[in-house]
């Protein structure tokens, strides 16, 4: 006999591709897992606990471990919504000044979308040659920094392929990858770093009101670690 | 995060002791349910102190 259905379904559209994905809500079990990842608080451990709860939750057959960044922190936030509750309260105080109030805030989790335009990926750099680059995921990126020195990783590791008028050229080594990276020119460079830099991201931004100095202000919600820390 | 992990782990011992819940159970519910099982068992509680105090 095959095991019964014991939770609820939903479905929400995946930023990057628009296609629908069914998910069903986490379970305590699940939530224990992600609280003990909290407690732990490394960055990897934090992104390890996400993706298996997005494996475990997301019933449609999907490469999570290939997912942008901004794909998964967007399924997370679904997944929570529908798991805890469909609204997120906080207790913010302010940055600066002499206030020291919390003021209790509401998100609505529904409000919180993907920002920046999300491109197919293909940058001409020349008439004839172009590169396909993918948005970096957690699995590949998890533990390269986004500064100077780790540019050439990142880049490298989200190439898809390169491709002139006659050829699609993806068998390649990452040493080769890396050499013809630095052949490109400052305005080419660019354009790959701009894919990047400009790259979508789940980005909320709170507006509040002090509910003791009357002092409007607001905060912002970026990435998966403050995502995380909301669930 | 909407709880702590010491929270849960406090709540889930108090609901298997005091109240006959199994761990399986909790931890196969959705956490808005477990959270609406408490919320009653809370209220539930409370109306059982003030009948007890009106008896009083």
């Amino acid at each position: 006999m095959l095991p019964t259905l014991s939770v609820p379904e939903f479905q929400t559209v995946l930023p990057s591709t628009g296609k629908k994905i069914t998910f069903r809500p986490f379970l305590v079990r699940e939530e224990k897992i992600l609280l003990i990842a909290l407690e732990d608080g490394e960055k990897e451990t934090i992104i390890k606990a996400v993706l298996d709860l997005l494996r475990n939750c997301i019933i449609d057959e999907i490469d999570v471990d290939n997912l942008a960044t901004f794909d998964v922190e967007y399924l997370f936030m679904q997944i929570r919504s529908k798991s805890v509750s469909e609204q997120i309260e906080m207790m913010l105080r302010h940055g600066q000044g002499d206030c020291e109030a919390k003021t209790k805030v509401k998100v609505d989790v529904e409000k919180i979308k993907v920002t920046g335009e999300i491109s197919d990926g293909k940058i001409e750099l020349t008439d004839k040659i172009g590169i396909k680059l993918k948005y970096p995921s957690y699995s590949v990126d998890k533990t390269i920094e986004r500064d100077a020195e780790h540019l050439f990783e990142l880049i490298s590791n989200n190439v898809e392929y390169i491709y002139d008028q006659e050829n699609v050229y993806n068998e390649f080594t990452k040493e080769e990858l890396i050499q013809w990276i630095d052949h490109l020119n400052k305005d080419q460079f660019e354009k790959v770093l701009t894919f990047f830099t400009e790259a979508p991201s789940l980005r909320h931004n709170i507006e509040w009101e002090c509910k003791e100095c009357g002092k409007k202000d607001y905060a912002i919600v970026e990435g998966l670690r403050d995502f995380f820390m909301l669930v | 995060m909407h709880e702590s992990l010491i929270n849960m782990y406090q709540m889930n011992f108090a609901l298997i002791h005091h109240h006959k819940y199994s761990l399986t159970e909790l931890e196969s519910m959705i956490p808005f349910e477990r959270d609406v099982y408490v919320s009653l068992l809370k209220q539930y509680l409370e109306e059982l102190e003030e009948k007890s105090r009106q008896r009083k």
